[in-house]
This record gives C-alpha cells, sequence and structure tokens, in this order.
C-alpha cells in the first residue's frame, strides 16, 4: 500500500486517476478499512492542502474546509453562535482522540459500519459480491429500518444530519472541475451510495446564513465513542408561532441520510405545541419497513425526533 | 489476631511499588521486548467452525523471501494437552484434547499451520500463500442441541459432546419442595464475555542451547512451564518462564496460547519468535466466559425462608475442554455458601461446540448462576410480598454455618453486614421518595449478593513459595512468584514482608515473574495471591526474624525473649538496649553468618468466602430502552484489607467489567458460518470508562483466621453480583424482567411493549 501526501487539489486529484485509491485526511478509519478486505491500493492524505482548511465568515454564508478536524469545529466561535447544532453533532462523534484527528469532511463520507462490510470472510453485495449478509444475519445495531435496499448497512455520520438540516452545499472538485451539491444530496441517491466519486475530492462545505433553529439527539449503544443506532438533526423555520418549514434528517436507521418528509409536511403551518409534535412523530414509525430484529429502531427514531422537536428553543 | 488499626504497614493505603515505573510509561510488559535477531509469528487459523483438514501446501509460502520456518501439524508432537491444565489439580479433572496445532478444525480460529518471519507483514504474507484444502462438517453451535444423541460429534473421539456432568447434592431437595409452602422455577440466558485486557496474548521463546526461554503475558508461569515440558520433553529446570508486568489478565491469561508454537519455531529456526495476537484474534480466537442457560427451582416458607433449592446448569464450553469442568464445578457447587438451604440440589453440564473455546474468566463459573438465581430470589420475594432486602437477610450465610466444600465452617462472614450498611448507603428504605420518578425516565433499585471463595483449595492444592535474603546494608530482596497484572500483587506482599519483619516498606524489593528466581507457585488466579502468597511471604519473613532475633540476642548480649523487631530496628521490651537494623546485619555479617535467609511455603487448608452485597440504582428511559446507572453502592467483606485503596481500585474495575456484562457486552456471531462479527473493542461494547458511573465502594471489615492479617480475595467477587443488581434494578423501576443477558435497548423495548400488551 502506497502513502501519499498532497500538497496541491491538482496533485491530489492527479494521483486518484489510476483507480484503487482511497483518500484520507485523519486517517482515523484507514487501519480498520484496510483489514476488511477492501481493495486499497494508494492512500491519498489531502489533509495538508492548504485550500480543504479553514473556518471563515464569506458572502452568503459560513465556509467550513473538508479537512477542518471536528476539534476545531466544536471550539470555533462562529459555528458555535450560528450554528449549534453542528457543534451539538460534532460533540456526539467518537472521543476526544478521534476528534483530534478526524475531520468533517472524513465524517461526511466515513464508510459504513455494517460488520459484514467490514470483516474480510465475507465478499457481500456491497463489496461487489451478490449477498446481503446482514439481511439474513445480525443487523440489530448498524442496519436499516428504512427503505431497503440491496444493501442494508445504515449510514452513521453525525455530521450529516446536522448539516443537512442547516441547508448546507458541499463544494466538489473532480477531473471535469468543480461542482456544488447539496449535503443531503450526496446521500439521497441510488447506490454506489456516495455523491462523491472515487476520483474527486470533497472541498469544503457552506451553510448558508438562515434563521433556522435546531438540534441534534443521538442514541448509540452506549455514549460516545459508539457510532449511533439512531441520530436526528432538525431545524424548523418559525413565522408568527407557526411553522413555515422543517427539516428533519436521521442517521442510522437507513441506507442513506434518511429524510422524515411526511413528520416534515405534517409540521408545516401549524404551532409546534405537544400534541402536534407527537402527532408528525409517530408518522415516522409508519413509514418503517424493518428488519427480522430491528423494529425497535423504529421506536427509537420516533422518540428521538419527538424529543429533539420539543426540545428547539423556538 | 490484631484489629488493622493496631498495624504499622498494613491497612495502609501504600504507594504501590510501580507507582512511578507505570505512569511513567518505563514498566516493560511483554508486548514491549523484542530481542536481537527476533522473529515475528503469525498463525494460520481454520475459515470454517467445523472441517476436517485434508491437505495443507506451505511450498509457495516457503519460498517467500524472509519466512524462516514453518510448522504444519506433521511438524509438532503428536502429544494431546489441555491448555488450562494444572499440575498442582489432579489430573482426572481435566480432558486433554488439545494438539498444539490442529488436524481437525472446531472453530473458526482454531490453529493449523504457523510461520515465522523476519517481520510480522512477511509472516501474514506467508500465511496467504499456504493452500489448504477442507473437508466441510456440519457445525454444531447450540449447546442444547450439542447434548442430543444424534448431534455431529466436536470430538469424535469422544462418546458424546459432554465435556462433564457433575451433580452436588446436599439434604434431600425432594423434601425441601414438600416442606415448601410455594415452588417457583424460572430459565435463565447468559451469553459470552471477552477478558478485553488491554494487552493481547503474547509470547517471545527462545531455544537455547542450554535452555528454553519463553516471555508471557501468563498469570501462572510455573503451569506454563509444566505444560510445555510434558509437551515438548524438555526438563522443568531447562525451561525458564518470565514476565515482568501484564496489561491485564481476568483470567484469560491462565491459559496457555501460542508459547508452545513461539517455542517450536525458535526451535526450527534457531532464533527467538514473537507471536502477538491481534485484537481480532484475541477476541475471536483465544478464550472467553462461558455463556449459559441455567434453570433455577425455589421452595419456600410464606415467610421467605429458602427450604429448597435446585439448580440445573448447561453450559457452553466450546471446541476445547480447558478448565470448562472446574468452571462446571464452580457454577454447582458455590451456591450453598451464599445461603442457608439445607436441601440443595444442582445438576451441571458443560459442552462441547464449535464456537471459540470457554476458558478462565473472573468469576469462573459463578457470574451465571448469581444472576440466575439472584434474579429468581426477586421473583420470589415479589410473590410472598417480601421485601428484597428482607428476602435476602433471612437466607444468607453468616459465620460459624457450615462450608460443606472444606467440611468445616465459614470462619469470617460479613454478608449480613453488607447487607445492612449497603441499603443505608444507597438508602434503600427512604427509596419510595425517588422511584418512580415521573415521564419516561424510570428510577428502581436493585439488590443482589454474592460469595466467591477466595482459591481453589480443595479440589486443587494451592499453593506458594516465598524466599527472603536480607542484603548486606539491611535491605531486603523478597522472591515471590506473583503475576503482577495490575492487582498490585507486590505492593501488598512488600507490605505483609514490611509487616511482619519489622523492616521498613521502603527497604524491600520484590523480584516477581521468573520461574529461574522464583520459588514454585501455583498461578495468580481464584482471587487468592493476597491469601496464599501473602501467607507464604509472611512465614519467610517469620523464620527470617527468628534467625535474626537469635543473632541479635548474641550481639546484643541478651534473653531472645527480651527482643522485638519493629520500625527498623531490634530492642530489647525494655527499651534500654536496641541496634539499627542495618547494623545488626553489618555485625552479624562480620562476626557470625554471611547471609540470612527466610523460607516460606504455605499450603491452603481453606477456601475463606468472601461475600459482597451491590445496590444499584437505574434509571430506565421507557422509550428509548438505554439504562443510566445512576448510582452504584457496593459492600463487600475482603476481610481485612492489607491495601484498602488497592482493593477499592480492583473492586471498581470488576464492578465496570460487570456491568459490560450486564449491559452491553457480549460477542455476537454470525450464525451461519460460525464467524465472530464483533471481533474489535469498538463493536464489542465495553461501557467507556467515562461513562462508568460514580460508585461508592465500601469495605466491611471481618478477620480471616487463616489470611495473612485477615485478609481474604477480592478479585472476582467485585462482578459477580452486578448483572442481578441491574436486572433486579431494572425490574423494580419498569416492572420488566429480562432473563437473558446482556440486558440492551432492543430487549427492553421489545420487553416493554410486550408488557404494554399483556397489561391491557
Amino acid at each position: 500500500m502506497k502513502y501519499i501526501s498532497a500538497k496541491s487539489l491538482s496533485g491530489a486529484l492527479g494521483e486518484l486517476e489510476s483507480g484503487g485509491s482511497y483518500i484520507i485526511a485523519g486517517g482515523t478509519d484507514i487501519l480498520r478499512l484496510k483489514s476488511s478486505g477492501i481493495k486499497i491500493d494508494t492512500i491519498v492524505d489531502i489533509a495538508n492542502i492548504p485550500e480543504t482548511g479553514g473556518i471563515e465568515n464569506q458572502k452568503g454564508g459560513l465556509k467550513i474546509g473538508a479537512t477542518v478536524l471536528l476539534r476545531e469545529v466544536i471550539e470555533s466561535q462562529l459555528i458555535r453562535e450560528q450554528y449549534p447544532i453542528l457543534k451539538e453533532a460534532a460533540e456526539a462523534v467518537a472521543s476526544p482522540q478521534v476528534r483530534n484527528m478526524g475531520t468533517i469532511g472524513g465524517n461526511l463520507l466515513q464508510e459504513v459500519q455494517c460488520w459484514y462490510y467490514r470483516n474480510e470472510r465475507f465478499d457481500c453485495i456491497r463489496k461487489g459480491g451478490k449477498v446481503c449478509y446482514a439481511l439474513r444475519g445480525e443487523h440489530r445495531w448498524y442496519h436499516s429500518v428504512y427503505k431497503p435496499s440491496p444493501c442494508v448497512a445504515t449510514w452513521t455520520s453525525d455530521i450529516s444530519p446536522a448539516l443537512a438540516s442547516l441547508k448546507a452545499s458541499a463544494r466538489i472538485i473532480g477531473p471535469k472541475g468543480e461542482r456544488t451539491t447539496q449535503v443531503e444530496d450526496l446521500y439521497l441517491r441510488k447506490p454506489p451510495w456516495k455523491g462523491v466519486e472515487r476520483n474527486e475530492i470533497l472541498k469544503e462545505i457552506k451553510i448558508p446564513k438562515s434563521s433556522l433553529r435546531g438540534k441534534f439527539m443521538k442514541q448509540g449503544l452506549w455514549g460516545p465513542p459508539y457510532f449511533p443506532i439512531v441520530n436526528v438533526a432538525a431545524t424548523v423555520e418559525m413565522k408568527d408561532g407557526i411553522c413555515d418549514e422543517a427539516r428533519i434528517f436521521l442517521g442510522g436507521v437507513s441506507p442513506t441520510l434518511y429524510k422524515a418528509t411526511k413528520t416534515e409536511e405534517s409540521l408545516k403551518g401549524k404551532p409546534l405545541n405537544k400534541n402536534i409534535i407527537k402527532h408528525a412523530s409517530g408518522l415516522i414509525i409508519d413509514e418503517a419497513k424493518p428488519l427480522r430484529n430491528n423494529s425497535f429502531k423504529a421506536q427509537i427514531s420516533k422518540v428521538l425526533v419527538e424529543r429533539v422537536l420539543s426540545s428547539i428553543e423556538l | 489476631m490484631k484489629n488493622n488499626s493496631e498495624y504499622g504497614v498494613v491497612g495502609k493505603s501504600k504507594c504501590r511499588v510501580d507507582a512511578i515505573e507505570k505512569v511513567t510509561g518505563k514498566a516493560k510488559y511483554t508486548w514491549d521486548l523484542n530481542l536481537p535477531s527476533m522473529l515475528h509469528c503469525k498463525i494460520l487459523r481454520s475459515p470454517y467452525p467445523h472441517a476436517k483438514i485434508i491437505s495443507i501446501d506451505t511450498s509457495k509460502a516457503e519460498k517467500l523471501s524472509g519466512v524462516r520456518a514453518i510448522l504444519t501439524p506433521a511438524d509438532v508432537p503428536d502429544t494431546l494437552f489441555n491448555k488450562a491444565y494444572r499440575f498442582s489439580f489432579p489430573r482426572d479433572k481435566y480432558k486433554f484434547d488439545e494438539r498444539v496445532l490442529t488436524r481437525k478444525s472446531r472453530f473458526v480460529g482454531d490453529r493449523i499451520a504457523a510461520v515465522a518471519a523476519d517481520t510480522e507483514e512477511i509472516a501474514e504474507h506467508a500465511i496467504k500463500l499456504i493452500e489448504t484444502k477442507f473437508d466441510k462438517l456440519e457445525p454444531i453451535m447450540d449447546p442444547e442441541r450439542a447434548m442430543e444423541e444424534n448431534a455431529p460429534k466436536v470430538h469424535s473421539e469422544s462418546k458424546n459432546n459432554i465435556i462433564q456432568q457433575l451433580v452436588v447434592e446436599l439434604g434431600d431437595v425432594e423434601k425441601g419442595f414438600r416442606e415448601a409452602d410455594f415452588v417457583f422455577e424460572d430459565k435463565f440466558k447468559t451469553h459470552s464475555q471477552y477478558h478485553c485486557a488491554l494487552e493481547s496474548h503474547v509470547s517471545i521463546a527462545d531455544y537455547g542451547p542450554n535452555e528454553l526461554t519463553i516471555w508471557s503475558s501468563h498469570q501462572a508461569p510455573f503451569q506454563l512451564r509444566n505444560m510445555v515440558s510434558g509437551v515438548t520433553g524438555i526438563p522443568q529446570h531447562k525451561i525458564r518462564v518470565m514476565n515482568r508486568y501484564l496489561g491485564g489478565g481476568f483470567g484469560g491469561k491462565d491459559e496457555a496460547f501460542d508459547e508452545l508454537i513461539a517455542a517450536l519455531l525458535s526451535k526450527k529456526s534457531g532464533r527467538p519468535v514473537k507471536v502477538s495476537t491481534d485484537r481480532k484474534e484475541d477476541v475471536s480466537a483465544t478464550n472467553r466466559r462461558h455463556p449459559s442457560v441455567i434453570t433455577v427451582k425455589i421452595g419456600v416458607k410464606k415467610d421467605g425462608a429458602l427450604t429448597a433449592l435446585q439448580i440445573k446448569s448447561i453450559l457452553d464450553g466450546g471446541a476445547y475442554a480447558t478448565c470448562s469442568a472446574r468452571v462446571l464445578a464452580s457454577n454447582v457447587g458455590a451456591p450453598p455458601l451464599l445461603y442457608s438451604v439445607n436441601n440443595y440440589k444442582a445438576e451441571g453440564f458443560v459442552v462441547y461446540t464449535n464456537r471459540v473455546p470457554g476458558g478462565a474468566f473472573r468469576g469462573y463459573g459463578n457470574p451465571q448462576w448469581v444472576f440466575a438465581v439472584e434474579s429468581m430470589l426477586d421473583i420470589v420475594a415479589e410473590k410472598l410480598g417480601i421485601d428484597s432486602l428482607v428476602v435476602r437477610l433471612k437466607n444468607a450465610h453468616g459465620e460459624g454455618d457450615p462450608n460443606y466444600v472444606t467440611g468445616g465452617g465459614i470462619d469470617s462472614c460479613g454478608l449480613e453486614r453488607c447487607l445492612r450498611e449497603g441499603a443505608e448507603k444507597i438508602n434503600y428504605y427512604g427509596r419510595g421518595k425517588s422511584v418512580g420518578a415521573g415521564g419516561n425516565i424510570k428510577r428502581g433499585i436493585g439488590i443482589a449478593m454474592a460469595v466467591h471463595p477466595t482459591s481453589a483449595t480443595p479440589s486443587g492444592t494451592e499453593f506458594w513459595g516465598a524466599l527472603i535474603a536480607i542484603n548486606p546494608d539491611g535491605t531486603v530482596n523478597l522472591m515471590v512468584g506473583t503475576n503482577e497484572m495490575g492487582q498490585g500483587s507486590n505492593t501488598v506482599l512488600a507490605q505483609i514482608a514490611s509487616e511482619e519483619l519489622g523492616v521498613n516498606y521502603d527497604n524491600i524489593s520484590v523480584i516477581s515473574g521468573d520461574t529461574n528466581s522464583n520459588p514454585q507457585q501455583v498461578g495468580s488466579y481464584a482471587s487468592k495471591t493476597t491469601h496464599i502468597a501473602g501467607n507464604a511471604v509472611k512465614l519467610a519473613a517469620g523464620d527470617a526474624k527468628n534467625k535474626l532475633l537469635k543473632e541479635a540476642a548474641a550481639v546484643m548480649d541478651v534473653s531472645l525473649k527480651e527482643l522485638v523487631l519493629s520500625g527498623n530496628k531490634i530492642s530489647t521490651k525494655d527499651g534500654v538496649k536496641n541496634i539499627s537494623f542495618s547494623d545488626l546485619v553489618r555485625r552479624i555479617k562480620d562476626e557470625n553468618i554471611p547471609q540470612i535467609i527466610g523460607v516460606g511455603v504455605y499450603k491452603s487448608e481453606t477456601n475463606a468466602p468472601s461475600y459482597a452485597a451491590h445496590f444499584a440504582e437505574v434509571a430506565v428511559d421507557t422509550e428509548t430502552g438505554r439504562v443510566d446507572v445512576s448510582k452504584y453502592v457496593s459492600m463487600t467483606d475482603v476481610g481485612q484489607a492489607i491495601n484498602p485503596d488497592l482493593v477499592e481500585g480492583q473492586l471498581e474495575g470488576g464492578h465496570h467489567q460487570g456491568l459490560g456484562y450486564a449491559l452491553s457486552e457480549g460477542l455476537i456471531w454470525d450464525e451461519e458460518s460460525g464467524i465472530v462479527l464483533n471481533s474489535n473493542i469498538l463493536d464489542y461494547g465495553m461501557i467507556p470508562p467515562l461513562d462508568s458511573p460514580v460508585m461508592q465502594i465500601g469495605l466491611v471489615t471481618t478477620v480471616e483466621p487463616t489470611g495473612p492479617f485477615g485478609a481474604k480475595g477480592a478479585g472476582e467477587i467485585s462482578l459477580d453480583p452486578v448483572a442481578p443488581a441491574i436486572a433486579n434494578a431494572i425490574y423494580n423501576a419498569v416492572g420488566l424482567r429480562i432473563k437473558e443477558l446482556p440486558i440492551t435497548p432492543d430487549k427492553l423495548i421489545l420487553g416493554l411493549f410486550e408488557k404494554e400488551r399483556k397489561d391491557e
């Protein structure tokens, strides 16, 4: 396995052309992945490219470089003041050691936690095989209760629901130039599951200025450092005490980030009182298509959505 | 025997002898050792739970540059052994069913071949080049199914899959049930737990012309030496086993794993060889706590007094027998040491399956039955309308009650005080105010009690040897083969030597972890180092002291009876004449004998049970299934604590490990392939240290007459009662009885739904 520390975006893109390359920045997961049977020929480290760093206010919003550390997200005064929900999500990620190394971009583009995918003994569908072993096997913690797809491994990033709820966009650079996409669109698509191609680099995140208020909550097998069984980020836009817009995203429950559309629609045009929140949260369960042994996650999803919505300071 | 307060060093929380070495990172563990020209080994492990190995072709691996030696089953002695066998126990208590490398795979991870190469990477590459053909056999994964007559046999030479069957009977259990006002019965299940020692299994072997030297992170070096000698035929005086510190043990390092592979590879290559298991191998292919299915039947009078207790245990022993028969004996044998019940019957089975073998693990068969019976006792209390604490006080064993295991009585027992003082501390009597607090968060308090014997006496010969050498400057070398795995045994033994000998604590060095310079001992398992090694050290110190006083009497020209040795000096009782310890040593060196050596060999005659009562307060989130342990109070009777801070530290660690056992830890298998899925620390489910609840750890002091300065064991009693205390607290909070460990959010959420449906 070859290691390359890229000094520029163009240099890094050049290294990605051959295929079989893997981008790292914090590198907190690469050794675990190496023993998972996933083919990795070259590691391209983008942590030292100046354009991928920095948190700064720009016209139209806040820019966060993809290789900004999770610790820096937590400590940033700009983020704390303007987007506290992002700080809450960053604090829920792993351990202080991981947050000192891990980056916001790495969290957004992390690999799934499915233990079949991460075990070299299983040539699963996600690795190009024919079978999803989790469907018939052990799928209580890190597998889908929504949107059954050929692969049922869940999306376990804590940062992505928070950014999606804030309408953040991602700036991606590739061989054909730069493009911008909504963070939620990075995930809300069909396999191959990621909105960033293997020959592209996530350069930065931009969060628009807004009056959205929000809250993030997470339940892991235990507290941090565990990955989410369920996490929820929700933001609302209120006008004269009435909900004008609600954005609710869940992680840990579906192969992609899960947008609770029915709940969002149900809240629109209503005051956010206890009964309305309760009813809207309940819709989450109706949509669930749990596997054999994980229906309890739908219950947790409903409860966390209800709690998140009830705890947003209006 | 004196009370702790009357001693000088004993009973004081002296600073650990290894404190500075450890906090500065200078302490050397086996993982840290690298010898010149040392090779690294990787092991080829079976990918199938049950398969015959048809052929092994190593030709490609041999050609790889940097590969120095390869072992296949054809290259190792055909001798059958048992990696948990102890020379100090009757041989017929162990099944010898393992070879160094196997020709038949009995679990995923079974050892088939091994490579020694210049680097770990080369060895790993070489392993992948070995071509093995398998003939897959039907695996047997369920212990109850394994007992059926037509079940596939894990060991074809055995009659069936039963490793051991045991019956323990006291009184007449049928008569006890007839005398009962009520009889209750229920079934409980426990799961598999991994030790998670921070230092995984590791050993280095150097096969020299004169001696085979083995460095190993092992809890019982003399047992290891015996086993290696038995398989290789090398006499014991030509084998040296060493370790300075172990990065945790918890019973997992009671058994030998790869030392023989290292030794044989070293012999073949002529170079030292290191075998270090990575975390994945350590979790999935070393050993683990036996899962169990336990049926409990209890007969009680209206007032809660037990008339009969019957247990049926089935333990999953996995692929090899190891110490399973001993674990079973402990599992079915200990309940009558906790409850005063005249009619007791236990029937136990431990069976082979195609899973990773069961082995020694802190608790040794006790956490399983304690979970079952202590859960059951709460069920009984509720049915009778009697308080949980009252039903325990009514049936708790006490001082003078029979110890049927040794045939004598219980010499020291603080169980009743543990229960009463713990109840005070957690405000058990005033709990009505906090329990059932509003909303989704329900609070509850649970109690559980436990017993754990100190040492495996009398089923094995538990002994220890110690030597004390007085140095020319009056300082002391204590040679005692302890196995310092974090528990602080070297510190405690230095304290015991200091107290008995009258020499300052700081003037004593403990030389441990070397079979060549330490007298024999059986190993640091069964919660007994303080008790048994402590007694040996006390004898050695006493012997040295007698010799010194005799010389002092001559030097000072006074009668021996007049002399007292304490505080680093020898004085006459009236204080008129005195001489410092170092002066005396100098004088007798010049005038009479150049070296004073104290000898101590102690053989245990008792199992001095330790007792504990745990009180857990939990807050259960009924909507998300989260259990927050909001308060944890434990009271433990370890006799007189030699070093209270160290005892509390060890208890806290055990409680934490018990919380993981209760709530989140456990091996998870893909049942179809037999592969352990969560073989890393993240997926395995340990509770992170920062999430450990604040614990109030209390000691109830008794004086154990057979203990050194009144001490008993503390290592395992720390874990035994945790799971039922949590389960009982959860029931108290939400009225849901979880009978299968671990108690995870899915079980709680689905259980509460089910309960709601039934209640309606």
